[in-house]
């Protein structure tokens, strides 16, 4: 029985080798190998010299056969030699044409043989073929990858270059904005004051844009983490101060939890601080003046914290959740058609959540708006598989963090060490308009 | 030694815009600075005067920033330094940086920020610790 059987309840699993898969897999090996013979047999005998070698061995290996059966018969006929051995084999052949099939033997030996040194030739000419193949796709391959290499450090230069040559026009923009706003270069008036505060926030806007098309870019091209404990509180303060003229100007509060609770977490405390101010930046898009934003964070599942970043905005369609954070989806919907950006900022969330082994989740909240939350490792927990495989590859050497992970990782300063499991806290309000 | 009361701060950009910016604000925090638009240049004037810190870019034409700083570091000693860049800090980094009293401040920046990063440097260059030959602690803030 070939056929691949299905298995009776209760019956042991067959060997290895010999259930009906690999026997059909045999039979048709066998099939082929016989078919290969047979045009091997078909192949003329000058086909290659080394078959000429299988062809003299089969007739060496066939020649005791017709030797020792006529040699027998003289024997057994004469008794003794006469001397002349090869008269008395003629004569024995003569005598019993019986001998006439032994002494094809030897001819048929060499056939065999012969065919099957033919096979052994072809494939070992097929393989030799194989190499030859296989060498020069990996010289291909070879060139590919030097190419790419090529085109991905040119691609590095360009980013590096671009975001140069885009970011310098604004510092000297930004700089003297921000002088005329303080009133250093002189008193300013309030229609001044309002005109020069529109110059520094769109500034800072295209300043933005450009950090997340190079952000996004840069770690598409090198997801490297450099992955070290550091409390969310920090980094929830800072996304929110950043954002406190934001806010201001939209009057909105931006929520983040009382110092009771660091929630120290595992992860690259800077790539965290951009999906916390990507999201945060979204949610901000949708909430309309006097509403709320939130940062938080709570135990999740094992040793996790779930932080999640919660709004007061619109919501999301459940049509459009799944689609939220495909690259350069920008909402459709005719009300958010002005609320700018270009369909990046979740899909670097969603890629450096990814890099830290983490799904991102979105919710609507019951009492309306929306939660987005992810899990990260506690700081005393078990790295994730992926987070400890980015962390081992060739990353940035530990110096090179910025001074903010260096004060975060540190067991002194600011930071009071691991409190265990971080408890749920109700957010308070910090920053935002008074 | 009275002479010193005002510290003096080089500035080394070579984007004219950003240098002509930098002079403005520090001037209008009342400190002096003396600004140059290349690696070259900034040397020869480290040459003839003394500061109390640096603010450099990083790329630069003739020399950049990294260079720049080990050359300084001869003349000047163990002078703070202030590097101003549009290049990540992980890129500067890769030009092997010793980066023993190097702050990096990215660009575009917080013109409060770099005013607080350069009074705090100034502060502590002032206290003495590093400067072989610097001034009397006291006569600099």
């Amino acid at each position: 029985m070939t056929g691949g059987g299905a298995r009776l309840p209760g019956e042991t699993p067959a060997v290895p080798g010999l259930t009906g898969r690999h026997a059909s897999g045999i039979l048709a090996k066998t099939v082929q190998t016989g078919a290969e013979f047979l045009r091997s047999l078909a192949v003329p005998y000058t086909y290659d010299p080394r078959r000429n070698t299988y062809v003299l061995f089969g007739l060496l290996w066939g020649l005791p056969i017709p030797v020792f059966s006529i040699g027998l018969d003289c024997w057994l006929t004469n008794g003794a030699s006469s001397g002349n051995l090869l008269a008395e084999g003629c004569r024995a052949v003569l005598d019993r044409p019986l001998h006439l099939f032994f002494l094809a033997h030897p001819f048929l030996f060499a056939t065999i043989f012969g065919a099957l040194g033919t096979m052994r030739h072809d494939r070992d000419r097929a393989i030799g073929h194989l190499i030859v193949e296989l060498e020069d796709r990996i010289r291909e391959l070879d060139a590919a990858n030097e190419k790419l290499k090529e085109l991905d450090r040119l691609k590095s230069n360009f980013l590096a270059n671009v975001s140069h040559e885009l970011r310098t026009p604004l510092v000297s923009m930004m700089g003297y904005a921000e002088m005329l706003l303080d009133g250093r270069l002189g008193p300013v008036a309030d229609a001044q004051r309002e005109a020069v505060a529109t110059v520094l926030h769109n500034a800072e806007k295209q300043h933005r844009l450009i950090s997340d098309l190079l952000n996004f870019t840069r770690f598409e091209a090198q997801p490297r983490l450099d992955v070290r404990p550091f409390a969310l509180r920090e980094v929830a303060l800072r996304t929110a101060e950043s954002f406190r003229p934001l806010l201001a100007e939209k009057g909105v509060t931006l929520g983040v939890p009382p110092d009771t609770c660091d929630g120290r977490v595992l992860g690259d405390v800077e790539r965290i601080e951009q999906v916390l101010s990507n999201l945060v930046s979204n949610s901000l898009k949708f909430t309309p003046a006097g509403g709320r934003i939130g940062i938080a964070w709570e135990p999740g599942k094992g040793r996790a914290v779930r932080v999640s970043v919660w709004d007061e905005g619109r919501g999301v369609a459940p049509e459009e959740r799944a689609r939220l954070f495909d690259r350069f989806y920008t909402s459709q919907s005719p009300s958010s058609s002005r609320m700018g950006g270009i369909g990046l900022g979740l899909s670097i969330v969603r890629d450096i959540l990814a890099a830290h082994g983490s799904a991102v989740d979105v919710q609507s909240r019951p009492q309306g708006g929306t939660v987005v939350s992810f899990e990260l490792p506690q700081a005393n927990g078990e790295l994730p598989p992926g987070l400890a495989r980015l962390r081992d590859g060739p990353a940035i050497p530990a110096a090179a963090g910025p001074a903010a992970v260096a004060e975060s990782a540190g067991t002194g300063g600011s930071v009071p060490p691991a409190s265990g499991t971080p408890k749920p806290v109700r957010p308070e309000t910090a920053g935002g308009r008074a | 030694m009275t002479s010193r009361t005002a510290p003096h701060v080089l500035v080394v950009e070579d984007d004219p815009l950003t240098r002509r910016m930098l002079g403005v604000l520090l001037a209008s925090a009342g400190i002096t600075s003396t600004t140059a638009a290349d690696g070259l240049e900034a040397t020869s004037y480290a040459a003839t005067d003394r500061f109390d810190l640096v603010i450099t870019d990083f790329s630069m034409p003739e020399r950049n920033g990294v260079e720049l700083i080990r050359t300084l570091r001869h003349r000047l000693g163990g002078v703070p330094v202030l590097m101003i860049s549009a290049y990540p800090e992980s890129e500067i980094r890769k030009e092997g940086l010793d980066d023993a009293g190097v702050e990096f401040v990215a660009k575009p920046f917080r013109t409060a920020d770099l005013l607080a990063k350069v009074r705090a440097a100034l502060a502590g260059a002032a206290s003495g610790a590093d400067a072989p030959e610097g001034p009397p602690a006291g006569t600099v803030r």
